[in-house]
């Protein structure tokens, strides 16, 4: 590898292009349930990092404009995060596939 | 919109795509909705296009598709620490046509020149168009509702082929509501861009030569999934796949089980100086020929990763098997239209299934069918055998005055005390039984 060639989620997402959809989330996360699952995989499971767990409240925030869209994370949590495609149109945009 | 088209497609993906040019051809009326901007900028996969029902359909696509490389080489190869246990087939004559019906393509240029054959053809492609449901009346399936506009669009029968998530297929159970976790696969993939001369010189390969090499035990920690790295023009494809199931139990992000991948002494030298061009992630249905979804009902067809049209195996394919099935989902439609029959009605939609269990595409499929179930059973095998087989390999090949009489019983000694006689001679049975 060259020096600079990432190799961080951040920094490879950020080779990426997207056509995000400013006005609203394709994700919802219900935060109770969440909050009570011991160990919440999505966390780790998500391969863009979409959900970071808010230190001060214990909530889930998702970056959900960082979605690459393969759908891991309702497989990993069905009972609490509701994930569907963004509208046409949005979201990412894969130049290579 | 009042309209009712004949035949309605979801996605313009392989499997959309094959079936729209097929029905088009026979003057079929059909539309193709496709949620990206343009046809491919969603879909991803590892990186083989099989092609024979590509050639069958388009035979000119030999010489006009934009394949990358024929890969003339395929590589199995088992990884422990510094050890590699490898399989290796190279055969010259699948650098000339029909390249054995395996080459490597980059889907943002496949699948875009794909659908514009579709649309030569006749058919109508829309991108930018989200199916978000099926419209159900009295059991049938009348139309889809697509965003943005919360439109309804009406046919006399829609085409999933709608990818992995199967939102559509669950809506109205064809399958269970929730995606199974031992059964479905994320993987996350890198194009590394490299000049065209390293690569050739890496893999020892010539002109339109290419390989696929696929990887298991270490680079995924001996679970249950593998790695990959397939050789583009100007670039590599390296990926790895974990289940979703064992992908929990890792407590590793993908990107990190991709990095210890891509640093092991293995493989570290046939990626290292490329720049990344792109990182991704994608699901892969591997159900099994035994867990597969019901795969028609009125109104509705399901074909491709929708309907779980994976031969996982050795072979790993599934862009002949979604070739396949849009084939045969439109031969389907065309025989009940020619025959007068109503192309939505349940008994016209029955043939799909027989049609499929006579061609390849669920043949290869029951073949293998015992597969995915056999690594969730028996997580050990990938877990150890790696591991244990290269150490028994490596004191083999290992070179000291110990005469070798002495050297092969050790060796004995240590499958006895590694796995036990008995253990080993039943777990070769289950593989043997599993892909027999």
């Amino acid at each position: 590898m060259s020096h600079d060639n990432p190799k961080t989620i951040e920094d490879k997402l950020g080779l990426l292009q997207y056509r995000t959809d400013e006005e609203k989330s394709h994700i919802e996360v219900d935060q109770e349930k969440f909050k009570a699952d011991p160990v919440k995989a999505i966390l780790y499971a998500c391969p863009a990092k979409v959900y970071v767990e808010d230190p001060q409240t214990g909530e889930c925030i998702i970056n959900y404009e960082n979605c690459v869209e393969c759908g891991t994370c309702h497989v990993v949590a069905p009972d609490y995060v509701k994930w569907f495609y963004p509208e046409g149109g949005k979201g990412v945009h894969y130049r290579y596939g | 919109m009042d309209e009712e088209f004949e035949v309605l497609i979801v996605g313009a993906g392989p499997s959309g795509i094959s079936a729209a040019i097929a029905l088009a051809r026979a003057g079929v009326e059909v539309v193709v909705l496709e949620r990206g901007e343009y046809p491919g900028s969603k879909n991803v996969y590892g990186g083989i296009l099989f092609t024979h029902q590509l050639l069958k359909l388009l035979p000119d696509a030999v010489e006009d598709a934009p394949f990358e490389r024929a890969v003339t080489r395929r590589r199995f190869g088992f990884l422990a620490d510094d050890r590699e246990l490898g399989l290796d087939v190279k055969v010259g004559r699948w650098r000339e046509k029909p390249y054995n019906h395996t080459v490597t393509a980059l889907r943002g240029r496949f699948d875009r020149w794909f659908a514009e054959q579709a649309e030569n053809e006749g058919a109508q492609v829309f991108t930018g168009f989200m199916v978000s449901e099926l419209v159900v009346e009295n059991g049938r399936v009348v139309g889809v509702k697509v965003q943005p506009g919360d439109e309804e669009m009406r046919a006399k029968v829609v085409i999933s082929g709608e990818g992995a998530q199967a939102f559509l297929a669950r809506q109205v159970g064809l399958m269970a509501t929730e995606l199974p976790r031992g059964h479905m696969v994320t993987n996350v993939k890198e194009v590394i861009g490299l000049p065209r001369e390293r690569i050739e010189d890496r893999f020892l390969l010539e002109g339109n030569e290419g390989v696929a090499m696929e990887y298991f035990g270490e680079p995924v920690k001996g679970l249950f999934g593998m790695g990959f790295i397939y050789s583009n023009d100007e670039s590599v494809s390296i990926g790895l796949g974990l289940t979703v199931k064992d992908l929990i139990y890792s407590k590793e992000t993908l990107n990190d089980h991709l990095e210890h991948f891509k640093n092991l002494p293995t493989i570290r030298k046939l990626v290292e100086g490329g720049e990344t061009l792109e990182y991704s992630a994608h699901m892969i249905p591997d159900f099994g020929y035994s867990h597969l979804p019901t795969l028609t009902m009125p109104g509705l067809i399901l074909v491709g990763d929708t309907a779980g049209f994976i031969n996982g195996s050795v072979y790993h394919e599934g862009t002949n098997l979604a070739m396949g099935s849009g084939l045969l989902a439109a031969e389907t439609i065309v025989e009940a239209k020619e025959h007068g029959h109503d192309i939505g009605a349940a008994e016209a939609l029955a043939a799909y299934r027989n049609k499929l269990e006579s061609s390849f595409v669920l043949k290869d499929m029951k073949k293998f069918r015992r597969i995915p179930d056999f690594f969730n059973r028996y997580p050990h095998i990938l877990r150890e055998y790696p591991g244990h087989v290269t150490r028994w390999l490596e004191d083999y090949f290992t070179i000291s005055e110990t005469p070798k009489e002495d050297v092969e019983k050790d060796i004995l000694r240590k499958v006895r005390k590694d796995v036990g006689l008995f253990r080993f001679l039943v777990d070769m049975m289950k593989i043997g039984r599993a892909v027999r």
